[in-house]
């Protein structure tokens, strides 16, 4: 037998077992659109359970087994995910209930989709009605907006749900089956928890035949580049608050160690109530409820963003990109900056508490070369004012996106 | 089932505490729930949310600062009939307990800091007006329950807000936040040493900061009219339904029981895997599933469906015609057990979500419910009673409803 990548670790805390399923492969626009048309259509229907109700039906039985289908992006990369939460049968001790009748179900619903055109149909209006909802909350137009613009150059890095719609125009039974049919070689891995993790993981074994099991999973290209092309947009809607959008690039790759200094800096200008920006907009201005920073390491980016009154977005962006140059020159307020890693050390700690965390760190370290033996929590305490300054000195604002 | 261990203790003075174990886990939970939310009598709408947000001020700043020195993560919400603040954190658990405490009992309520705060919790409403689904649920409320404090968002009015002032915070505070209506939970992997120290640590803590008492609430029950609305399109097609339920009451002594049952009955009525649903979505007029829920106050409760479709006015008369409907030909028994394991499953799952497990158990202690013995009678529950509880809490239900789509 090929050696595959399938890894069941033991579950001693959690009262339900987790297994996911995940598929590796470029992200461009047509895997984009086509991989919401799967995943979505798995949701309603695969070809064992051919209608909505069936399907429900069979996941009730089953003691309610929460199946999800979607995607998620690396920067280059996109992973088709499949997770199934279960109740441990130990909890249970119904006769009837077992990790073979589980995995028996999801390996259906994640090895059949059903390639049928009312499926299609129903899938397609399910997403553009998605999209329509989505797009009526400003704050999702202005990041739409904001990934559209910065991403202008590659369209296909944009996760652009609308523009990838198009791609479905006129899919057919026949492009959504070889779409389908392509997933059986892509790089593929299974991993999850379980409390008998030998019993899970042999019955993954037998459930699950993909080509695309033995395939390397890991990725040595991830990143997206930023490219320097600095540009400002302003759009008028007539929101009750404008959605004011600052991104920063970053200069080259981002490695590990650098991504936790990302991470820090995003805290420390709008993480928790102490935060750099947190106190000056929201709590001296008053111009804001919410106000939040984040490092998007695989596209190269930090993005500030803010729900603001209307007639105090001048004033705040300033303070954000003031604030941004005295991280640049060194000057950091080194209690904050204390609060904000021990923080982070918690909230690490914290994290190994939900089971889809470890699942997705799990993933991670399958797809993201030297991640399974990086330190994480070292790191952050190895955060010193200068490696913040450093980081800082490799930004450049590269995008201002203002939604009124 | 196995049941994770909850020690209570009740105090003379009307405050209640309980330890939940959770073995195995790191973060450790810490809250105080308030037995008084924002549609509870108050003078100003919006004062309840508003108490929540100033309390962080203390004379020596925002505590939320202190929680963060600490390495915790703290936080508060409000609703109809309840305030929570609270903390999580892996570390320091009697300083954590502390600052709680200080949290919630010692205000600091100025002419300045309360007119700071005005701006902020405007942004808060105009965030949640900016989203179209919002208007739709607030015509929905005002239907059931008019301009009351029930019918109005938790946060008040854009020009409610304007109007408090810190001596109306603090006569609110003075009157409600008393010893009897407050409820400490903690939740996390303690030992029986720690569960010990951390009940001698509240009862000292208790006493320092809260009298005792609890004041009688007398809520009124108020009344809307339930009509058809059509709001202002804003490019969404999202509706909603709401039924006014005179008659309901606890169920075998139990208001969660109730609304489980209530809840089992919209799903058997709209969910996905019901005649009605496929029916809509084979018409193309539903392409997914509506929300279903039910909500109780003191004040007043309701059913609500909520959902997205091109045509919401078909949707809407569909839903009236199958809620006219005998309950007798739609409830079936075998969907009554795959609704049991379902309730099953989500009592499981719920001891995973630490925080979310201490908040609904910190909620059924104020209820006067318990979430295991809710488990137990459920399970025990027959199918023609599950139909006849249904039949009764459903009475002289009224219905209303909006949907968005016309024009500006």
């Amino acid at each position: 037998m090929l050696n595959r990548t399938i890894k069941i670790t033991p579950n001693d805390k959690f009262s339900t077992a987790a297994v996911g399923c995940f598929l590796r492969l470029p992200l461009t626009r047509h895997n984009l659109a086509y991989a919401n048309l799967l995943t979505r259509s798995q949701l309603n229907m695969t070809l064992d359970y051919p209608t909505v109700s069936q399907q429900q039906r069979e996941l009730a039985q089953q003691y309610d087994l929460n199946f999800d289908a979607g995607i998620q992006l690396f920067g280059k990369q996109l992973i088709i995910s499949y997770t199934l939460d279960l109740v441990e049968p130990s909890m249970v001790l119904d006769p009837a209930y077992t990790y073979e009748s589980v995995i028996a179900v999801f390996s259906n619903l994640v090895q059949h989709p059903y390639f049928d055109q009312h499926v299609i149909d129903l899938t397609k209006r399910q997403l553009a009605e998605e999209v329509t909802e989505l797009m009526t909350e400003p704050e999702n137009v202005a990041y739409q907006q904001f990934f559209d613009h910065w991403y202008q150059a590659m369209p296909d890095y944009a996760d652009n749900l609308p523009a990838a719609l198009a791609e479905l125009e006129n899919a057919t039974p026949a492009s959504f089956s070889k779409f389908g049919e392509s997933l059986q070689t892509v790089p593929t891995v299974i991993l999850g928890q379980a409390r008998d993790a030998q019993q899970m993981q042999a019955i993954c074994e037998k459930s699950f035949h993909q080509v695309g099991l033995s395939q390397p999973f890991a990725s040595p290209e991830v990143t997206i580049p930023a490219e320097s092309a600095y540009q400002t947009q302003v759009e008028v809607k007539h929101y009750l608050q404008s959605q004011l959008l600052l991104g920063y690039g970053y200069h080259g790759k981002m490695p590990l160690m650098a991504q936790v200094v990302g991470l820090v800096l995003a805290d420390y200008l709008a993480g928790d109530q102490s935060s750099r920006l947190f106190v000056q907009i929201r709590e001296q201005l008053g111009a804001a409820y919410e106000i939040d920073a984040s490092c998007y390491a695989n596209n190269s980016l930090l993005l500030i963003a803010a729900g603001l009154d209307q007639k105090q977005v001048p004033a705040a962006k300033t303070l954000i990109q003031e604030e941004v140059t005295r991280v640049q020159l060194g000057k950091i307020d080194l209690v904050l900056l204390r609060k904000v890693k021990r923080g982070l050390l918690d909230l690490h700690v914290a994290s190994a508490d939900q089971q889809s965390w470890l699942l997705l760190q799990a993933l991670r370290g399958e797809l993201l070369p030297g991640y399974r033996k990086f330190d994480c929590l070292q790191a952050i305490r190895q955060v010193t004012p200068a490696k913040l300054k450093a980081f800082a000195l490799n930004l450049f604002l590269n995008e201002s996106y203002l939604l009124k | 089932m196995i049941v994770p261990q909850v020690i209570k203790r009740k105090y003379a003075s009307g405050f209640k505490a309980e330890v939940a174990l959770r073995p195995g886990f790191n973060e450790n939970f810490f809250g105080i729930m308030v037995d008084f939310g924002s549609a509870d009598p108050q003078a100003v709408a919006g004062s309840a949310h508003f108490l929540e947000h100033k309390l962080f001020t203390k004379k020596s700043g925002d505590l939320a600062h202190d929680f963060e020195t600490l390495g915790a993560d703290c936080n508060a919400f409000t609703s109809s009939n309840e305030t929570m603040f609270y903390c999580q954190g892996s570390t320091h658990t009697p300083k954590l307990i502390e600052l709680l405490f200080k949290l919630v009992g010692e205000p600091y309520f100025t002419t300045e800091n309360v007119k700071h705060e005005v701006p902020i919790i405007q942004q808060e409403l105009a965030m949640y007006q900016d989203d179209p689904q919002w208007w739709v649920n607030d015509a929905l409320k005002r239907q059931l329950y008019g301009n009351s404090l029930l019918g109005l968002d938790v946060a008040g009015t854009q020009a409610s807000i304007s109007q408090i002032t810190a001596a109306q915070l603090a006569q609110v505070y003075a009157s409600q936040y008393v010893a009897g209506h407050l409820n400490f939970i903690a939740a996390g992997d303690f030992s029986k040493n720690q569960v010990q120290t951390i009940f001698r640590q509240v009862t000292k803590l208790a006493e320092r900061y809260f009298k005792a008492g609890r004041p009688l609430l007398r809520p009124e029950q108020p009344a809307g009219h339930l009509r058809h609305q059509t709001l202002t399109n804003r490019g969404s097609n999202y509706f909603g339904l709401a039924v006014r339920l005179p008659h309901f009451t606890p169920f075998q002594g139990s208001r969660d029981l109730a609304q489980t049952l209530l809840e089992f009955m919209l799903d058997a009525e709209f969910g996905q895997m019901s005649a009605w649903y496929q029916q809509q979505q084979s018409q193309q007029l539903l392409n997914s599933s509506l929300q279903l829920t039910m909500e109780y106050a003191r004040q007043g409760n309701c059913l609500l469906l909520t959902g997205v479709s091109q045509q919401p006015d078909e949707v809407l008369a569909a839903i009236k015609a199958q809620l006219a409907r005998p309950l007798a030909s739609v409830l079936s028994p075998a969907q009554f057990e795959l609704q049991k394991k379902a309730s099953f499953a989500h009592t499981v799952r719920s001891y995973n979500d630490l925080s979310l497990w201490a908040i609904e158990l910190a909620e059924a202690a104020l209820d006067g419910d318990d979430p295991y013995d809710l488990a137990t009678k459920l399970d025990a529950l027959s199918f023609s009673e599950y139909q006849a509880a249904c039949e009764q809490l459903m009475q002289a239900a009224k219905i209303g409803s909006a949907a968005l789509g016309g024009s500006d």
